[in-house]
């Protein structure tokens, strides 16, 4: 009986142990097989996220519209699981012969410098860039500030006592609410939330002062008019609000923006790399695409392969400066 | 083995967890200077769940003495339990490299095997894995384990 | 009166066959996929909306909507007949509805489900239809603080679920606090108690953990005694018993309240009115012993309040363009892929949009329940399959279930362990609801704690100064009391009867 019961432990143990296993293996090798015509089998897009979020909807989009010009059906497949470490480590870790691809986020660059996984670019070839999300600070709409430059004279007269709420502490937007108070020389006080969306809810029934997340999660608030967008934080003016400045235009050096792109695993070829490339270009500048973006309140930007891989070494390594500066251990 | 206290084994698994708990709370922050850290919760919730735990096995010990033999079935019955443990385990080990078809008729096989005729046991068996399959693949896009030949 | 014009001008739009159709294809999606353990109504949507691309915005949201309403009434199904939930909101129901199957009651705990869910969905479609608005600002008000202290409140009641033993009831209890804690913290950005598996990182999966404990067990436990299983009895009727149905209407109404009041609030979930409700019921009953042995309020109740959940759950949406839960997200999602941005612009610029949504769901409701009380008969016969076959092929549907939770097989051996975990439990007389349940507030509780605190510069007994939390605090308190003092009662009169013997 003691034997049985032993058992069953060490049963269930192995098979944790067995199944965390079996993602790791099929290793990349074949990267020359030397296939004349390509695609000509279905391809695997891997969404680090689960069904239904906005990298989700980005993702079949874009597979969508890519169909139309390879002419073979790409298969969206939703492996969740660590924060997205799991999905972007299976395309990092399949046979790099162009017929498995995956969708990243920004946070693909955090990774490392927030501990959670070993993801750098460097480990991937990277594909393009489909969207870009600039961070907009907003504000209830009967707050006592309508300027970016009245509402760092208010903070900076209360320090620490401003509210601001992000979507978790080491998110993009709890990064992008503290790049800002650095540069303007203000202190808040971060209120994390699990995830954008409670963090506005949150504004609306002015539990908190302010949040700094993507203009997307604020605008219905806007348009009920119980929110006001103070300043957004990309390079330029957001064309669904041409009259929300920059922050950079207002004086403040920061640009702290969310983006979406694909990757490939390392040493796929660069034939195929550049069909699928020319494909993904055609469906981030598609219309439908461009509307969804914009109806997003995200906008679809597309950046080359060589573009991507500068701008996402860029953004790794600013993350990883500025992430330990934020002592969240 | 039979002999032994399943309430005290049971309890002694449940101390270990929130000992496990217990001792790693103390590697997360306790308390930030904005608040309680993410080390409040674990280290109050496991340590609770360390003295329920000891006094569950006392209680066991004292009070109401359960043994394996008491809980665990004999003979036939106890094969039917483990058959699935085993069809299960099989289907684990199988299923990434044979596809879903195959791995799920040998564990319904194994399931069946032991009250049907071999070949009712297979035909169901086998009946019910293809079906299944078609079901999710086809209609909710589910993209079950695959063999090599894509099935 | 205006919006009662409206309200026709809605069904006329809803009526036309097409409406119709999709209606009807979405009620039924729903069910299937609440049918299935592990596929969800997100799941569902989700899966789904890439078929919306080409249709009218009206049809894409009325069938969306019909996912998410449907799915509430299909998850009862095999959480009655094979104590596996289908989906989260119906794990509860698993506590009375496989014992009333037992019983040879199947169809009287799916019909009374069914109707429950009827009046509970119909109920709140018109509170969103006509009282919604004014609510919506109310639900702003629900705050880290309000929210924390609705938490603590629900886990008050689920002392009320422990079972006859408190030590063995508070083991599950704390286990399940424990368990949730499991993963990356996004608000604190702890990962904790990971061991560096990357699959832990997201935490348990709820309804993983709950297909075990449940489904799992029931599988081990059945396949021991599958020799002298009894047949199970003919399916005895769908209706109550004459003196059953004032209890179960009761129960209704409760439940229908419950289901509304906590689908207002912002980032509840659909499993909380129904342990509130369940709790309630069994509180209030005269004989709170019959609970967990078939009840037929514990059936009625959270069923209901479930169904209510959703029309109010959607309230926040339409009125402020606030996403309650991930469902909902999606939901909102096919909103403004269609061009619309939910809020209270929504009801001025798009009314007989809003309008036919809302009569849509009236005419969902009624399809499921017209499908639900004549199919609960047929589903009920599912019990009737011999055990020996019916067991392995749950066990497979499970199985697909928990792999398709993140695709990967870590979720089926987590469901694994859990089942063998349940097995013993079971025999030891542990219960297993209190974990799942606690598992469901713990995250919420802790994040809703650090929030307040920090909202309030650390001074906690500030909690205790705004208005509803502090009455839903002192309330928390009243219950505890009376459930300690009943308890100490109960001991001495035990005391005293083990003397006399």
């Amino acid at each position: 009986m003691k034997k049985i019961a032993w058992g069953l432990i060490g049963l269930s143990i192995a098979f944790l142990v067995g199944c965390s296993a079996q993602g790791g293996q099929a290793g990349g090798q074949s990267g020359q097989a030397e296939a004349k015509k390509y695609p000509e089998k279905e391809i695997t897009l891997v969404v680090p996220y689960a069904p239904g979020g906005a990298s989700d909807s980005t993702a079949r989009i874009i597979a969508k519209n890519m169909e139309e010009k390879l002419k073979v059906p790409i298969v969206t497949v939703n492996k969740t699981g660590g924060t997205g470490g799991v999905g972007m480590t299976f395309v990092q870790s399949s046979p790099n012969d162009g017929y498995t691809f995956g969708y990243v986020p920004v946070e693909m660059t955090m990774h490392k410098a927030l501990g959670l996984s070993e993801l750098e670019p460097s480990k991937f070839d990277l594909l393009g860039q489909a969207t870009m999300i600039p961070a907009a600070i907003t504000v209830p709409a009967d707050a006592p500030y309508n300027t970016i430059e009245e509402f760092v004279e208010y903070a900076k007269q209360n320090q620490g006592k401003i509210k601001v709420g992000n979507s978790g502490v080491g998110s993009i937007w709890h990064i992008a609410s503290t790049a800002f108070a650095n540069k303007a020389g203000v202190q808040f006080t971060d209120i994390p939330f699990d995830g954008a969306a409670p963090a506005v809810t949150a504004l609306m029934g002015n539990h908190v002062d302010a949040v700094a997340v993507s203009l997307g999660e604020v605008k219905s608030g806007v348009e009920a008019k119980k929110l006001k967008v103070l300043a957004v934080m990309s390079a330029e003016r957001d064309k669904n609000f041409p009259d929300i400045p920059t922050l950079k235009e207002k004086g403040f050096d920061v640009e702290v923006v969310g983006w979406g792109g694909f990757v490939l695993p390392k040493g796929t070829s660069d034939d195929f790399k550049k069909v699928l490339a020319d494909a993904l270009k055609e469906a981030v500048e598609s219309d439908d695409f461009k509307k969804f973006a914009n109806e997003r309140g995200m906008s679809a930007v597309y950046k080359s392969p060589e573009d991507f891989t500068t701008f996402a070494e860029q953004q790794f390594k600013f993350f990883s400066d500025f992430i330990p500066t934020l002592d969240l251990k | 083995m039979k002999r032994q206290n399943a309430g005290v084994w049971v309890g002694g698994i449940v101390v270990l967890f929130a000992l496990v708990i217990f001792i790693q709370s103390f590697s997360l922050k306790y308390y930030t200077k904005f608040g309680p850290g993410p080390g409040l919760f674990p280290i109050w919730l496991s340590g609770i769940l360390l003295l329920i735990g000891i006094a569950y096995i006392w209680h066991s010990f004292k009070k109401e003495v359960i043994t394996w033999a008491d809980i665990l079935p004999k003979g036939r019955e106890m094969g039917n339990v483990l058959s699935v443990i085993v069809a299960v385990a099989i289907f684990m080990l199988l299923v990434n490299v044979t596809g879903f078809i195959i791995a799920s008729t040998v564990l319904l096989f194994i399931l069946l095997r032991r009250e049907y005729k071999w070949y009712t046991g297979l035909g169901i068996s086998s009946g019910v894995s293809i079906v299944l399959f078609l079901v999710f693949k086809s209609f909710f896009t589910i993209p079950l384990p695959v063999n090599m030949f894509g099935w | 009166m205006e919006a009662l014009g409206q309200l026709i001008g809605g069904f006329e739009t809803a009526f036309t066959w097409w409406n119709l159709l999709y209606c009807l294809i979405g009620v039924t999606v729903g069910m299937l996929v609440g049918v299935l353990p592990g596929l969800g109504p997100t799941t569902g949507t989700a899966l789904l909306i890439p078929m919306t691309f080409g249709m009218e915005p009206v049809s894409a949201i009325i069938m969306l909507s019909g996912i998410y309403y449907g799915s509430m009434y299909g998850g009862t199904i095999t959480s009655v007949l094979i104590n596996t939930p289908g989906e989260a909101a119906s794990v509860i129901t698993c506590l009375d509805g496989h014992p009333l199957a037992k019983q040879g009651r199947a169809g009287v705990a799916l019909g009374v489900a069914g109707i429950g869910s009827f009046i509970g969905g119909t109920i709140s479609i018109i509170g969103l239809a006509f009282i919604g608005p004014a609510l919506a600002e109310l639900a702003l008000k629900f705050g880290p603080p309000e929210f924390f202290a609705l938490m603590i409140f629900g886990l008050i009641m689920v002392i009320g679920l422990m079972g006859r033993s408190l030590i063995r009831g508070l083991i599950a209890a704390f286990i399940g606090l424990i368990l949730s804690l499991i993963g990356m913290d996004p608000v604190s950005g702890a990962v904790r108690f990971t061991f560096g598996e990357a699959h832990l990182m997201n935490g348990l999966d709820l309804v993983t953990v709950a297909m075990g404990l449940f489904g799992l067990s029931e599988i081990l436990f059945g396949m021991e005694n599958l020799q002298k299983l009894d047949k199970p009895g003919k399916v005895k009727g769908l209706l109550p018993r004459k003196e059953e149905w004032r209890p179960t209407l009761n129960a209704i109404g409760r439940g229908t309240g419950l289901g509304f009041f906590v689908g207002l609030i912002p980032g509840s979930n659909s499993v909380i009115p129904a342990i509130l409700s369940y709790t309630l019921e069994k509180r209030i009953a005269k004989d709170p012993s019959r609970f967990g042995k078939g009840a037929i309020e514990g059936v009625a109740g959270p069923e209901t309040a479930n169904n209510s959940y959703c029309g109010a759950a959607l309230i926040p949406l339409f009125t402020l363009g606030i996403p309650s839960s991930p469902t909902i997200a999606i939901i909102l999602g096919a909103f403004i892929m269609h061009g619309l941005t939910p809020g209270p612009t929504l009801f001025q610029n798009n009314p007989d949009f809003v309008w036919a949504i809302i009569a849509s769901m009236f005419i969902g409701n009624l399809i499921l329940l017209i499908m639900n009380l004549p199919m609960a008969g047929m589903w009920a016969k599912i019990a009737a399959v011999p055990p020996k076959l019916l067991y392995p092929l749950i066990l497979i549907i499970s199985i697909i279930g928990a792999y398709t939770v993140s695709n990967s097989l870590w979720d089926v051996g987590v469901m694994f362990v859990f089942g063998i975990a349940g097995y013993i439990m079971k025999k030891l007389d542990i219960p297993m609801a209190p974990i799942v349940l606690t598992f469901v507030l713990s995250k919420l509780m802790e994040n809703s704690l650090l929030q307040s605190i920090k909202m309030f510069d650390g001074n906690v007994l500030q909690l205790f100064a705004r208005p509803i939390s502090g009455t839903l605090l002192v309330l928390s308190l009243i219950v505890l009391c009376l459930s300690v003092i009943a308890e100490v009662k109960k001991k001495k009169a035990g005391f005293a009867s083990d003397v006399e013997m």
